[in-house]
């Protein structure tokens, strides 16, 4: 299925919504082309849940922590959306990190997720598919968080038992609180 | 023990991945789930990873590695892939602070009573991790800790290693999720992960 041209460009405002969080956290706005953006994805988004405890002291390294992300965008009134769903993945200590404190997973994660869209979006063209794209962005993402943390993985969401978290917002209208 | 043949092993990789399900076709359904991720295959793979994340004998394996080894970690992403990993660290300091490490790794199939056993060196310098370089071929000072660790597997899991003949065949049109690209899986892929390299 290939993305018709509105779905293309509310793709494109998520990924640059996204870019905000690069730009320090503090951008709450973002736009592209003609539409205004709204939505800004924070590290509280990422609410890990730990699916393997880190409890052998031992070890030079262990535990795991995930959550899967729902990012929805919406485009104005319409009932047009495209949505891509990704499970983020990190240790909780590695052997060249150590421990990896939850807040610093949490803000890793958001400014990769920003960088990753950046460079898909810079790559994409509008007669795209979504699904391509959405692989093509966590195919990114993925790369840039094992360079950060050893391990760390980016992948179709699949774990049972984590937290799930909507991250949606509109394209040319109030976003979606 | 398993028979290990090439169209035994595709046939058996293809009960856990369906065929035909491209990412071209993704589309979320109602309840929010991707074609392949309705189908049996997916739906046996997670019953695998249920029991895996509850294997008595994994916790054993690492006990005794434990006391075999001067350090070790479980180095398994659940779910995410499709084995369980462990590795034995041998570190070499070098000048400047840097160190050397090696993993010597076992990767463990939750698919099939299949492993893998393999190495990756790698620089470690102010907490960021360069030159990762994935081997099959142990260096020699690191071939008993490989010798060890394959016993330990096949003691006490009961497991057999895959040939390495097979590794790259490939389960051709099948959906491995955790295989990012266009190209086709492999055996390797399938039964244990694409990125066998990321171990922390």
């Amino acid at each position: 299925m290939k993305t018709p041209a509105h779905l293309y460009q509310s793709w494109a405002a998520l990924l640059l919504g996204l870019l905000c969080v690069c730009s320090g956290l503090n951008c709450a706005k973002g736009s592209s082309g003609p539409n205004a953006v709204d939505g800004v994805i924070y590290p509280e988004h990422f609410r890990f849940r730990v699916t393997v405890p880190d409890n052998d002291q031992q070890a030079p390294s262990g535990g795991w922590r995930a959550v899967c992300i729902h990012a929805q965008v919406k485009h104005g009134n319409s009932d047009a959306k495209t949505l891509c769903k990704f499970e983020v993945g990190i240790p909780l200590r590695t052997k060249a990190d150590g421990e990896i404190p939850l807040e610093e997973a949490q803000f890793a994660a958001a400014a990769m997720a920003n960088r990753a869209a950046r460079d898909v979006l810079s790559r994409a063209h509008p007669g795209d598919m979504y699904s391509v794209l959405c692989r093509d962005f966590i195919n990114t993402y993925n790369a840039m968080l094992d360079a950060k943390y050893r391990g760390a993985l980016v992948s179709a969401c699949v774990t049972k038992g984590i937290e799930t978290v909507p991250f949606g917002y509109k394209v040319g209208e109030e976003p979606v609180p | 023990m398993m028979d290990l043949t090439e169209a035994g092993l595709v046939q058996l990789a293809r009960r856990f991945y369906p065929t035909d399900y491209p990412v071209t076709k993704d589309e979320y359904d109602s309840e929010g789930l991707l074609p392949f991720q309705r189908t049996p295959e997916h739906a046996r793979y997670l019953e695998a990873w249920d029991k895996a994340m509850v294997w008595p004998e994994w916790k054993t394996l690492i006990q005794e590695m434990h006391s075999k080894f001067d350090a070790i970690a479980d180095s398994t992403q659940p779910w995410v892939t499709a084995c369980r990993k462990c590795c034995v660290y041998v570190d070499r300091p070098l000048p400047n602070g840097a160190l050397h490490v090696t993993r010597v790794a076992a990767a463990v199939s939750v698919l099939a009573p299949l492993y893998v056993t393999y190495c990756t060196t790698s620089i470690i310098v102010d907490r960021q991790e360069f030159d990762t370089c994935l081997l099959f071929d142990f260096p020699d000072e690191v071939k008993p800790h490989a010798a060890t660790l394959s016993a330990l597997v096949e003691r006490i899991l009961g497991y057999q290693a895959l040939p390495l003949q097979f590794a790259q065949v490939q389960v051709l049109r099948a959906r491995v999720p955790h295989v990012r690209t266009d190209r086709e899986p492999t055996l390797l892929d399938a039964f244990f992960d694409s990125m066998l390299e990321s171990l922390f």
